[in-house]
C-alpha cells in the first residue's frame, strides 16, 4: 500500500515534465513560427538598394486581425469580410516630394486576395501584369499574387513617380514569388 | 472616474446649440439673420492655403465663427494616406492660422490624423509654433443620448465635442462606398467611437447595405453638435474607391465654407458630379432641419484666388 502510494506519488512526476516539455516546445515552436511569418511580411518590403533615392519615412505600420481598423478605418471592413490576416504599410519620402504609399496586405488565402482585388479594382485603371492581376491606375498600381494584396499609391502621375512606384510593386512581386 | 465619466450617459435635445454655443452660435445666428453674410463661399485655385483663407475671408472672417478667447474643436477628415482621400494639409494647417488669428484660446484636436499627415506641405515648418500648440485627441468617449434622433439613439463621441466652445468641421468631398458621398455630414463620424461607427454602417444588414439606416444614422449624429463653421476641401477628390482609395481623382481645385452643413455638401456633392437630391444622407439631414438643400436660396459667392 506503501508503496503503491509511493509509485502513484512519483509517477505522475515523469509524465507531467513530459507533457509540461511538449507544451513548452508547442509553444516557443508557435511563437517562433509566428515571429517567422512576421518577419517575412517585413521582408517583403523592398530593399534600399532597390528604392531609387527614396527613404522610409518611418518604421513601417504593422497591424494584425481587427487593429486594421486603426490603419484604413472603414476601409478595413472588406478585408476582414474577406478573411484577413495582417498587414504592413510604409510611406517612402524623398525630398521635395510628397510621399509614396505601399501597402501589403496578407490575406488568409489566395481567394480572399482575389475577393478583395475584385473590390479595389473595380471599374478603375487598366489592366497590367503584374502579380496574378493588377490594375494600373496612372498614380497607382495595386495587385494580388498569392495571398496578398499590394497597392502602391504615389502622389500623382507624373513620369517620375511612376518609374518609382513600378519599381516598388515590381520588387514586392519577385520576393512574393520567391516566398511560395 | 475617467471610466465613469466615459460611460456616462448624457441626454442631448438636438438643438444645434453645444455647451459652449453661447459663444459661437448666437453671433452667427444674429449675423445670418440680419442679412449681412453669404451663406457659402467658393474660393478656386492651385494654392490651397490661400483659397482656405480667401473663402473664409469672404464669409466676413473666421472671427465672425471664433470669438476671442474660445476653445476651438477642429474636426478634420484626415485618416487615410492616399490622394483625394483626406483633407489637404494646407487647408487645415489655414484653419488652424485662422483660428489663432481671430484670438482663439486653444485648439483642440477631435481626431488625430496619421503619423506625418502636417509635415506632407511645406508650410508646416512656417507654422510649427501654431501645430505645436495644438491639443491632440483626449481618447476619452462619452455616451450620449440624441433625443430627436430618428436611427441613432444613442453615441459614443469624444468627449470635447460637447465641450468647446466652438466647433470647425473641416472636411473633403469625395466619394463613399456606403452613402456615396463624403462631406462636412459625414466627417462628424470622425468625432464618433468606432463601435458607433460600425452600428451606422451594418445597419439592419451587412456593411454598407442599409444605405438607408446609415444615411438616417449620419444625419442624427449631426443634431449633436453643428459646426459654427463647415470648410469643405474640394480641391482634389477621389470618385471611385471611396473613402479609402486609391481611385479616379477629379480637380475642381475648390475651398467650400459655410455654416450650413447640408448646403456645403449640397454644393459640394454637385463639384464631384454627384446630385445632392440622390444621396440620402443630405435629403435627410434637411428633413430634420440641419440645413438648406435648396442652393436658390441660398447667397453664395465665388472667386478665383
Amino acid at each position: 500500500m506503501c508503496e503503491g502510494r509511493s509509485k502513484s506519488s512519483l509517477s505522475p512526476g515523469p509524465l507531467v515534465s513530459f507533457l509540461a516539455t511538449v507544451l513548452l516546445l508547442t509553444l516557443t515552436g508557435a511563437l517562433l513560427a509566428a515571429e517567422d511569418r512576421k518577419g517575412n511580411l517585413l521582408a517583403l518590403l523592398p530593399h534600399d538598394s532597390e528604392l531609387g533615392g527614396w527613404q522610409p519615412e518611418a518604421p513601417p505600420d504593422q497591424v494584425e486581425g481587427e487593429d486594421l481598423f486603426s490603419l484604413i478605418n472603414g476601409g478595413a471592413e472588406i478585408f476582414l469580410k474577406a478573411g484577413f490576416s495582417r498587414a504592413v504599410s510604409q510611406a517612402y519620402i524623398q525630398a521635395g516630394q510628397q510621399p509614396i504609399q505601399l501597402e501589403i496586405y496578407e490575406m488568409v488565402s489566395p481567394e480572399a486576395a482575389r475577393a478583395v482585388f475584385g473590390q479595389k479594382a473595380k471599374g478603375d485603371g487598366q489592366a497590367v501584369t503584374l502579380g496574378v492581376r493588377g490594375v494600373d491606375g496612372g498614380y497607382y498600381l495595386i495587385f494580388w499574387q498569392d495571398r496578398f494584396l499590394v497597392t502602391v499609391t504615389g502622389p500623382d502621375a507624373s513620369p517620375d513617380t511612376r518609374v518609382a512606384i513600378i519599381a516598388f510593386a515590381r520588387a514586392v512581386e519577385i520576393r512574393i514569388a520567391r516566398g511560395q | 472616474m475617467d471610466t465613469y465619466l466615459t460611460r456616462r450617459l448624457f441626454i442631448y435635445d438636438g438643438t444645434l446649440l453645444g455647451f459652449g454655443s453661447l459663444l459661437g452660435g448666437p453671433l452667427l445666428t444674429i449675423a445670418v439673420e440680419a442679412g449681412e453674410a453669404l451663406d457659402l463661399a467658393v474660393a478656386t485655385g492651385k494654392d490651397y492655403f490661400r483659397s482656405t483663407l480667401a473663402a473664409v475671408d469672404q464669409l466676413g472672417g473666421m472671427g465672425r465663427f471664433v470669438p476671442k478667447g474660445a476653445r476651438v474643436g477642429l474636426l478634420i477628415n484626415d485618416p487615410f494616406r492616399h490622394p483625394g482621400t483626406h483633407v489637404s494639409p494646407e487647408v487645415a494647417l489655414a484653419v488652424v492660422k485662422m483660428c489663432y488669428d481671430a484670438g482663439a484660446k486653444g485648439i483642440q484636436v477631435l481626431k488625430d490624423g496619421p503619423r506625418g499627415y502636417w509635415q506632407r506641405t511645406p508650410l508646416a515648418r512656417r507654422y510649427a509654433d501654431e501645430l505645436k500648440s495644438l491639443t491632440p485627441c483626449s481618447s476619452r468617449y462619452v455616451q450620449v443620448g440624441i433625443r430627436r434622433a430618428v436611427s441613432l439613439r444613442q453615441a459614443e463621441i469624444i468627449r470635447e465635442l460637447m465641450e468647446v466652445d466652438v466647433l470647425v468641421n473641416v472636411s473633403i468631398s469625395k466619394d463613399h462606398a456606403g452613402c456615396n458621398f463624403s462631406g462636412i455630414l459625414k466627417n462628424m463620424m470622425g468625432a464618433a467611437m468606432y463601435s458607433t461607427c460600425r452600428y451606422f454602417h451594418y445597419g439592419k444588414g451587412g456593411w454598407n447595405e442599409d444605405v438607408e439606416f446609415l444615411s438616417q444614422c449620419i444625419a442624427d449624429i449631426n443634431l449633436l453638435r453643428k459646426p459654427a463653421l463647415c470648410i469643405c476641401d474640394s480641391t482634389e477628390c477621389v470618385v471611385t474607391n471611396g473613402p479609402f482609395g486609391p481611385g479616379k481623382i477629379v480637380k475642381p481645385q475648390k475651398v467650400v465654407a459655410g455654416a450650413d452643413p447640408v448646403a456645403v455638401d449640397t454644393f459640394c456633392a454637385g463639384l464631384i458630379g454627384l446630385v445632392a437630391d440622390q444621396i440620402d444622407m443630405i435629403g435627410k439631414s434637411a428633413e430634420i432641419g440641419l440645413g438648406e438643400m435648396n442652393l436658390r436660396k441660398l447667397r453664395i459667392k465665388e472667386i478665383n484666388v
